[in-house]
C-alpha cells in the first residue's frame, strides 16, 4: 500500500515557500492565495493565507506531500498536526523584511521537536551586504540548542532549493545513521 | 534579484601574435559563451573598455612571456605550435593554430573561475564590499605609508615592512605551493599598506616555506576581532585560477596615481571569512597539512554557508562530512571512512572551518557537550524519523535528480 510522507516549508510572507514548492512539485502548487492586504510592509500582489500544497510521486507509488506554511496566527492550530510525522522542515526567510528573525523564531519554537532531531534546514534570501549576515539566525538557533544547516539562498533559482533539500536529506540520513 | 545584473563582470580577450583565422575562432566562441553566466565576454577591438574589465591575453609562445612580464592581464594563455616543446612555466596552454574544442574547454574553465566570484560571492559582497584599495585605504585600520622606492626596490614585501619599522604588524608572508606568479610580487617599490595591516602577501612557491596554519588562524582571528577586512594582493585571487575553487575579484588601480604594488599587482579587500576560505583553498590540500592527531575528536559548531560555495558543496561527500561533524564528534579516520569525501575536499572543509573558528578539535578524554538534551516529545519525533525516512530520501534523491 502506498505510503504518504510530508515535507514542510515554513516561513513568513514573501520568504519563497510557494516558489520553492513550485520548483520541485510534479503538479502546479495548489495555493490559497488572496490579494495581499499588507502592501505597506510587503509589496506582493498575492499572498498565501492557509497552505500551499504540492506533490511528488515516488517510483514505488509512495507520495511526498509538500506543504507551505505561512505564519498567520489564526492558522497556527494546524501546525502540530502538520509537524506530526513530517520527514523534515525547510524554513525560509526574507532578510529584507522588517524583522525576519522574529517571524522565524515563532516557527523555531513551534517546530522545536523536528528541529531537535536535526531534520530541518534554513534558507535566507535577500541578505544585507554585511559581514556574516547569517549569524543572527545561527545564534538564534544555537540559543535553542539547535544546529541545522543555514544557507544564504535564492529560492527563485532551482539550485538554491536543491541545495536546501540536499542538505536536509543528508541531515535526515545522518540522524538515522543511514548514510552509506 | 539584485546581484545578477549589478555584478556582471566584463572579460575581454586580447590576441597577440595570432593570425586572422585564429581570431575568427576566438570571436565565434566568445559569441557562443557570452552571457551564459554573469560574464560579458568580448573581443578587445581597441574600443574603450569599461575600467573594471578583466583582460585575458591569448599570445603566441614567442610573445607570451613578455606579456606575462608586462602584467595587467588576469591571465595569459600561451598558444604554442604543434611539435614545439610545451613551455614549462605556462599554466594555460593552447595549440596553435587554435582548435575550437580546446579553446572552448579553456574558456569554460575561465568562466568557472570568473563567474563563481561574480554570481555567488559578489552577490553577497558587491562592489562596495570588495572595495579596491584607494577608497578603503583611508579607513582607520589600514593606512598607507610611503617608502622611497629606491630603498625597497630590491626587497621582498616582508623585508620592506620590517624596513618601515612595522615588524610587529600582524602581517603574514606566505608561500603558496601552487601559485605560479614569480614576477608579480617582490621585489617591489611604491607604497605599502602597513598599519595593523593584516595583509597577506603571497610569493611564488617552491622555496620550502609552508604556511603556518596556526599562526594564520590567530592572524585571521585578529582580523575578525578588529571587524576589518583582509587586504590581499590581487595575485592571490588571480592566480587561484588554477584551482577549481578559484574566484576572481574586481580590482582597480589606485586613483591617486602610482601603483600600490609593482609590477602589475594590486590590493583587494575581502571579507574575513571569505579570506579564510581562500586561504584554505591554497594551503589545505591534504590532511597532513592540518596536523590533526588521529585520536582527536572533531566537531563542527555550525554549517558553513554553502549558499556561497555552490561548487564545493556539490562535491561528493562534502555535505555528508559536514552533517556528520555537526551532529556528532568524530575522529578524522572515522570521518574519512564515513563521508567518502576526497582528501582534498576534507582538507579544504576542515581547514577553512578551523580558520573560521568553527571546528573544535579535542582529545577523546576532554569534555565536549555536543548534543543538546532532548525532551520526550522530541525523542518521539526522533523515533518517528527512524521509522524509515532514509528509504524515502534515497528514492527522492533519484526522482529529483541529485
Amino acid at each position: 500500500m502506498a505510503q504518504e510522507y510530508k515535507l514542510l516549508f515554513a516561513g513568513g510572507m514573501g520568504a519563497g515557500k510557494t516558489t520553492a514548492i513550485t520548483a520541485i512539485s510534479e503538479i502546479p502548487p495548489v495555493s490559497t492565495d488572496v490579494a495581499n492586504s499588507d502592501k505597506k510592509s510587503f509589496d506582493k500582489a498575492l499572498t498565501t493565507v492557509t497552505l500551499d500544497y504540492g506533490r511528488i510521486t515516488l517510483p514505488s507509488g509512495d507520495r511526498l506531500r509538500l506543504y507551505g506554511i505561512p505564519g498567520q496566527k489564526r492558522f497556527r492550530f494546524m501546525w502540530p498536526m502538520l509537524e506530526q510525522g513530517a520527514m523534515g522542515v525547510v524554513f525560509l526567510a526574507d532578510a529584507s523584511r522588517p524583522d525576519p528573525l522574529a517571524e522565524l523564531e515563532i516557527f523555531f519554537d513551534a517546530f522545536a521537536g523536528i528541529l531537535a532531531s536535526g531534520r530541518a534546514v534554513l534558507g535566507v534570501g535577500r541578505l544585507p551586504e554585511q559581514h556574516d549576515a547569517l549569524n543572527i539566525y545561527i545564534e538564534s538557533l544555537r540559543k535553542r540548542d539547535f544546529s541545522i544547516p543555514v544557507f544564504s539562498v535564492d529560492v527563485r533559482q532551482k539550485k538554491g532549493v536543491m541545495l536546501l533539500l540536499d542538505a536536509l536529506f543528508t541531515q535526515i540520513e545522518v540522524a538515522e545513521g543511514n548514510y552509506q | 534579484m539584485r546581484a545578477e545584473t549589478l555584478h556582471r563582470i566584463s572579460v575581454r580577450i586580447v590576441c597577440l601574435g595570432l593570425d586572422e583565422r585564429d581570431i575568427v575562432v576566438v570571436r565565434s566562441l566568445l559569441r557562443l559563451i557570452d552571457g551564459r553566466r554573469n560574464i560579458s565576454w568580448g573581443f578587445h577591438d581597441g574600443m574603450e573598455e569599461a575600467p573594471e574589465a578583466v583582460t585575458v591575453m591569448i599570445a603566441h609562445v614567442s610573445v607570451a612571456d613578455a606579456c606575462r612580464r608586462a602584467g595587467g592581464f588576469a591571465k595569459v594563455i600561451c598558444a604554442f605550435p604543434d611539435g614545439e616543446p610545451v613551455p614549462a612555466d605556462a599554466d594555460l596552454l593552447l595549440h596553435h593554430p587554435l582548435r575550437a574544442a580546446e579553446l572552448l574547454t579553456l574558456l569554460n574553465r575561465l568562466e568557472e573561475t570568473f563567474s563563481f566570484g561574480t554570481a555567488a560571492f559578489l552577490a553577497r559582497f558587491p562592489a562596495e564590499a570588495v572595495k579596491v584599495s584607494a577608497g578603503g585605504m583611508a579607513e582607520e585600520d589600514v593606512r598607507i605609508s610611503s617608502f622611497p622606492s629606491q630603498t625597497v626596490q630590491k626587497r621582498t614585501v616582508p623585508e620592506s615592512l620590517r624596513q618601515a619599522g612595522a615588524p610587529d604588524r600582524a602581517m603574514t608572508y606566505l608561500n603558496p605551493p601552487h601559485a605560479s606568479h614569480p614576477a608579480d610580487l617582490p621585489p617591489m617599490g611604491g607604497r605599502l599598506p602597513t598599519v595593523g595591516a593584516l595583509v597577506a602577501f603571497l610569493q611564488d612557491g617552491g622555496q620550502g616555506q609552508d604556511a603556518d596554519l596556526f599562526d594564520s588562524r590567530g592572524w585571521i582571528a585578529r582580523l575578525r576581532g578588529k571587524q576589518t577586512k583582509a587586504w590581499v594582493s590581487s595575485c592571490f585571487m588571480l592566480e587561484s585560477g588554477a584551482s577549481p575553487r578559484a574566484e576572481i575579484f574586481r580590482w582597480k588601480p589606485a586613483p591617486d596615481g602610482g601603483p600600490l604594488l609593482e609590477p602589475g599587482d594590486r590590493l583587494v579587500e575581502i571579507e574575513t571569512d571569505l579570506f579564510a576560505w581562500r586561504f584554505a583553498g591554497f594551503f589545505c590540500r591534504d590532511l597532513a597539512t592540518l596536523a590533526i592527531p588521529e585520536q582527536s575528536e572533531l566537531h563542527l559548531k555550525r554549517w558553513p554557508d554553502f549558499g556561497v560555495l555552490p561548487q564545493f558543496s556539490s562535491r561528493p561527500g562534502v555535505l555528508l562530512a559536514t552533517a556528520l561533524l555537526t551532529q556528532q564528534p568524530r575522529s578524522l579516520p572515522d570521518l574519512c571512512r564515513e563521508s567518502k569525501a576526497s582528501e582534498a575536499d576534507l582538507s579544504y572543509l576542515l581547514g577553512a572551518c578551523w580558520l573560521c573558528g568553527w571546528l573544535h578539535c579535542r582529545q577523546p578524554s576532554g569534555e565536549m557537550q555536543m548534543q543538546p538534551s532532548i525532551t520526550a516529545a522530541e525523542a518521539e519525533n526522533n523515533q518517528a524519523g527512524k521509522k524509515g525516512f532514509s528509504a524515502v530520501v534515497r528514492s527522492l534523491r533519484k526522482v529529483l535528480g541529485f
